[in-house]
């Protein structure tokens, strides 16, 4: 997929799946890698500016399976950016749809 | 390379950054990889998704630098950011140079200009009144208005260029932090 619509709607797509529930660094990579083809790693410097910024709060939750996990939760901040990218995303998206389909 | 040696590449690419934050940044990464490799992925395979370890430094230190800048005022913040932002792509460093340089400009123009203006109307004023210590020929009734007249010049100067600067220092730094965001970070 080209470059520079993915690095355009990465910010989206992670609050939108922190959005969803909580979750943990690995378990949000993987779900956005599922769908997109990403450097996985790119994720945590941008998980980390928007926890810098007021989108996420962490907290840890002991694993049996290894060292506690550090979780992402949206904080009302970063639900309302949500809300309001996700609608600019929709507007977007729809106008991009009508014109290749060549209608009004 | 094996994930101890991916986590050292990461850490040294990270100075800079305070050594609290490093650790934390390095401790999830390193859970990324365990928790990869627990479900079964290849180490070789976890570090080939992740991306080079010099380029996820060069994010994390765009994200800091651009904070550090925008929290704490400063010439060397404010260069910091600007070589941690630039090195995300050359683009962004054609982009962002010039404004680097005005704002240099506006710096040095307040330090070479204002201040010795400042400093020679002082002075003209005084030096009517204090004739052993300067002298400079010009008539009292005409260097103590024409002294104070450059000083408050001055200081009006002094302060519109500061406002204006600082303005400028905080658009500069929004700027590049819009420019880290078009990076995707």
């Amino acid at each position: 997929m080209n470059i520079q619509f993915k690095k355009g709607v990465l910010e989206l797509c992670v609050l939108a799946v922190v959005g969803r529930c909580d979750c943990y660094g690995y378990e949000l990579v993987s779900e956005i890698s599922r769908h997109i083809d990403i450097s996985e790693g790119t994720i945590y410097p941008l998980l980390k500016r928007l926890t810098h910024e007021g989108y996420f709060e962490t907290y840890l939750v002991e694993s049996s399976e290894g060292p506690p996990r550090k979780y992402y939760r949206l904080t009302q901040t970063g639900k309302s950016d949500l809300a309001t990218k996700a609608s600019e995303w929709r507007d977007f998206a729809g106008a991009v749809e009508r014109l290749l389909e060549g209608g009004d | 390379m094996s994930k101890l040696e991916y986590l050292q590449a990461l850490n040294r690419g990270l100075k800079g950054i305070s050594s609290d934050e490093r650790h934390g940044i390095v401790q999830e990464i390193d859970d990324h990889i365990s928790e990869s490799m627990r479900h079964g992925v290849d180490e070789q395979d976890v570090l080939r998704k992740l991306g080079g370890a010099d380029d996820l430094a060069k994010h994390y230190r765009a994200v800091y630098a651009v904070r550090r800048a925008e929290a704490t005022p400063s010439l060397s913040n404010l260069l910091l950011s600007t070589s941690a932002v630039a090195r995300l792509s050359l683009a962004k460093f054609l982009i962002i140079s010039p404004l680097f340089l005005i704002w240099v400009a506006l710096s040095i123009t307040l330090c070479v200009l204002v201040f010795p203006l400042g400093l020679y109307g002082l002075a003209v004023a005084v030096a009517p009144v204090l004739p052993t210590l300067l002298q400079s020929g010009i008539h009292p009734l005409v260097a103590i208005p024409a002294g104070l007249g450059l000083l408050s010049f001055a200081c009006w100067a002094f302060i519109a260029f500061w406002q204006l600067n600082t303005r400028f220092y905080g658009m500069y730094t929004s700027f590049l932090a819009k420019h880290v965001r078009a990076e995707g970070v």
